[in-house]
């Protein structure tokens, strides 16, 4: 059946589009779930200790997670850092984002499925026309500092951060910023809030982007030529690909 | 007035190559221009004289996916970047004289894939999808299955002849197309070790990237260029190049450098990976060429540019080609494919797909300058078509990427937007299934998002912009291709024989009768 009134045909389009955006990249969804307008705030249960730092800024690994005021926590991931690349693991799903900062500034990225032991490529060149997955700094830090205001020092469990405020995506925003990392520790926007909640050492970083050492890769591009592929089927019913079908 | 248009500033070499007559009327052409084009084309067809030659030399250029309808729209879209309507320009490869249709179906699959079309075209043998070089006796997948089923190619049989060969492509060089001139292989995606099952190793099956090096038919490839250089390196970041997009740029689980090895069984080869490297080739004294530009696939060509150290354009690589193996009097065989315009359709782009197609027809332009008609037999064709539409009424000129602007009653055209009975706009151009409509996302970005299946344009979207996606009904993961037939076009010695709807395997039969027999 055809819808037929524009308000009606663009509901569709980002009904389409939100719907994949919360299945793929981290700071998309962030933007999403961020995006609630009310002003209070609580920490989760079982934020409130020190955290350990990690010994080396450069390779570490930390366990997100989305706080919603009422609701508690509603999403979370592993965040995986080397020099050059930055990693989202989503361990419920098997799965995980790889972006890596080429010479230049270029960002290449790959979606990797454990349970199927396959990396995902994207041409760079093709990336590198979509804004969002190129936002290294963005990827890297968790969020941009760009039109924030520090507000001066502050702690976060016990480790020393500065207090930024501003906006973020069009709604007010207060980000808790660590400088020897170079990283967000915590973003409060509206009712949702994000939290570094603990931290992996380098072993375990290391071991991370090691794992798929044995796993195939495919292209984007491939994947009309591998319709018959059963992990391209695989994924298509499980909807990493597509779904509604 | 009559206006004779030739659609390319081809040099002499060309027009006294067999090629038919380039006449095109412009709009405003009068009943009697229409007439004497028309007179002027007949004489043309009554003049033309086959060619029984021997053939020195065959050239064979695939399309990948390139069906009918997108030879059409590429013509229109090259006439219309020229600034003219378009409907009248030719691609290079139509003023070929001689066309055939080709019956494109595999021994298993009523619409096929390219592994089985291209083992059709270079051995003469129809055989199943997925698989390569191999007859259908063949499982896919199944190693023990492929031995002793091995098929022999044109290029081994040139090879052995003593005539050099090559293979260029803006694919991976181990791709199925290209992979179909050397490889044997029971499953297409064996490009290197890592993607062959533990399973299946140690059976007698090697991966498609060590049968590129270790070809030994004759004295082995002398040209081989294309991407696909992830395949040759070991899955570890010492080996990176400086051309590597990847953390890890190789994918060789058995920590071979093949390029490596390359270059130690042909010291006096050129290995390249760049643009540079590519220019610095003198092919008057260069034995043979490795070229592997990308990791993975070349670019796009509306992508070229982004390429972190620069790709040759296919029609550059085609001349650096042809300059090396004429080196070799006794003849040489090339094959030519550009293996993007197919990618360009899977990802519901008609924008990425025609600009491939039109730098496809380039490299046939030059092919057709750089070599001599009465000695090189020059075949265009496609492994198979998509299902790609060019439809509505629009009015002539209208641009073929755009919305459809009709004619009114009287036959002049509206100048306004055609109106489905949506109420909204529709493009000429379009697909039957894939991901369809999208904004924004040029070329392979759209496999990011979700299947847009259904009608979703409004007035006023830029759908000539190369992130703008076509409609398509059908929701599936990528576009797919088709099951129809698709053109073959040629020139040169016993070009004549492909006329009428043949098996795609015939294309085999015609390049072996035009270099081995030879009689009238």
């Amino acid at each position: 059946m055809i819808d037929t009134g524009k308000e009606v045909i663009r509901e569709r389009m980002q009904r389409s589009r939100s719907a994949c955006l919360r299945g793929t990249g981290m700071n998309r969804a962030l933007i999403l779930i961020l995006s609630v307008t009310a002003q209070s705030w609580a920490l989760a249960a079982g934020e409130q200790g020190c955290l350990m730092p990690p010994d080396d800024p450069e390779r570490f690994g930390a366990r997100v997670r989305i706080v919603e005021e009422g609701r508690g926590p509603v999403r979370e991931w592993l965040y995986w850092r080397l020099p050059r690349r930055v990693a989202y693991e989503y361990p419920d799903r098997q799965w995980a984002e790889l972006w890596y900062r080429l010479d230049g500034g270029q960002v290449s990225y790959q979606r990797r499925v454990d349970q199927h032991k396959r990396v995902i490529n994207y041409s760079p060149a093709t990336l590198r026309l979509l804004d969002d997955n190129q936002d290294w700094e963005r990827q890297r830090q968790l969020v941009s500092l760009a039109g924030l205001t520090n507000q001066g020092s502050d702690l976060y469990r016990c480790q020393p951060v500065s207090r930024w405020q501003g906006e973020l995506d069009g709604s007010p925003a207060t980000v808790f910023w660590s400088d020897a990392l170079g990283m967000a520790l915590r973003i409060q926007r509206g009712t949702t809030e994000l939290l570094v909640t603990e931290f992996a050492e380098a072993l375990a970083t290391t071991g991370f982007f090691q794992r798929d050492r044995d796993y195939v890769d495919l292209d984007f591009a491939d994947i009309g030529d591998n319709e018959s592929d059963p992990f391209i089927r695989t994924m298509i019913a499980q909807g990493f690909i597509e779904h509604r079908h | 007035m009559l206006k004779k248009v030739l659609a390319l500033a081809l040099g002499s070499a060309l027009t006294s190559l067999n090629s038919t007559a380039t006449l095109a009327l412009e709009p405003g052409a009068t009943p009697q221009q229409w007439l004497a084009a028309g007179e002027e084309a007949l004489r043309e067809a009554i003049n033309q004289r086959a060619n029984k030659r021997l053939a020195k030399n065959v050239i064979l250029f695939i399309g990948d996916g390139m069906g009918v309808s997108t030879v059409t729209a590429a013509r229109i879209l090259e006439g219309q970047l020229r600034g003219q309507t378009g409907e009248e320009n030719e691609l290079a490869f139509e003023m070929l004289p001689y066309t055939a249709l080709s019956k494109v179906y595999n021994t298993n699959q009523q619409t096929p894939d390219s592994a089985g079309t291209m083992t059709a075209m270079m051995t003469g043998v129809k055989t199943k999808a997925g698989i390569i070089g191999v007859d259908d006796n063949t499982v896919r997948g199944d190693c023990a299955s492929s031995l002793g089923q091995q098929l022999d190619t044109f290029l081994e049989q040139s090879e052995r002849r003593g005539w050099s060969t090559g293979v260029v492509t803006t694919a991976r060089i181990t791709h199925a197309t290209p992979a179909a001139t050397y490889a044997k292989s029971p499953e297409r995606n064996w490009e290197d070790i890592s993607d062959i099952p533990v399973s299946e190793q140690g059976k007698g099956c090697m991966d498609i990237a060590e049968q590129l090096v270790y070809f030994n038919a004759g004295d082995g490839l002398e040209v081989a260029m294309g991407g696909g250089r992830r395949h040759f390196l070991p899955k570890d970041a010492a080996f990176n190049t400086a051309d590597a997009v990847s953390a890890v740029e190789g994918d060789r689980t058995d920590g071979r450098d093949l390029t490596a090895e390359w270059q130690d069984l042909y010291p006096q080869g050129a290995y390249v990976i760049d643009q540079a490297g590519f220019d610095a080739i003198d092919p008057d004294h260069t034995e043979r060429v490795l070229g592997l530009f990308n990791e993975s696939h070349m670019n796009y060509e509306n992508d070229r540019g982004l390429d972190l150290l620069g790709e040759p354009s296919l029609s550059e690589m085609t001349a650096k080609a042809i300059d090396l193996l004429d080196n070799n009097r006794n003849g040489f065989f090339l094959m030519v494919e550009s293996g993007r315009i197919d990618h360009g359709h899977h990802a519901g782009s008609a924008n990425y797909a025609l600009n491939d197609t039109i730098e496809f027809a380039q490299a046939v332009r030059v092919a057709m300058e750089s070599t001599d008609p009465r000695d090189t037999l020059i075949i265009v064709t496609a492994d198979h078509s998509h299902v790609f539409t060019i439809a509505g009424y629009p009015t002539r000129g209208n641009p073929i990427l755009g919305t459809v602007v009709g004619n009114d009653s009287s036959g002049a055209s509206t100048g306004i937007n055609e109106l489905a009975a949506d109420g909204f706009p529709y493009t000429t151009v379009g697909y039957t299934n894939g991901l369809g409509y999208a904004e924004g996302t040029p070329g392979d970005a759209i496999y990011n998002f979700l299947p847009n299946p259904g009608r979703f344009l409004m007035a006023g979207v830029d759908t000539t912009d190369p992130g703008y996606h076509q409609e398509a009904l059908v929701p599936l993961s990528s576009e797919t291709h088709s099951g129809e037939d698709v053109a073959i076009y040629a020139g040169g010695p016993w070009a004549h024989l492909l006329q009428s709807t043949q098996e795609q395997s015939f294309i085999y039969q015609v390049m072996k009768h035009a270099t081995h027999k030879a009689r009238p």
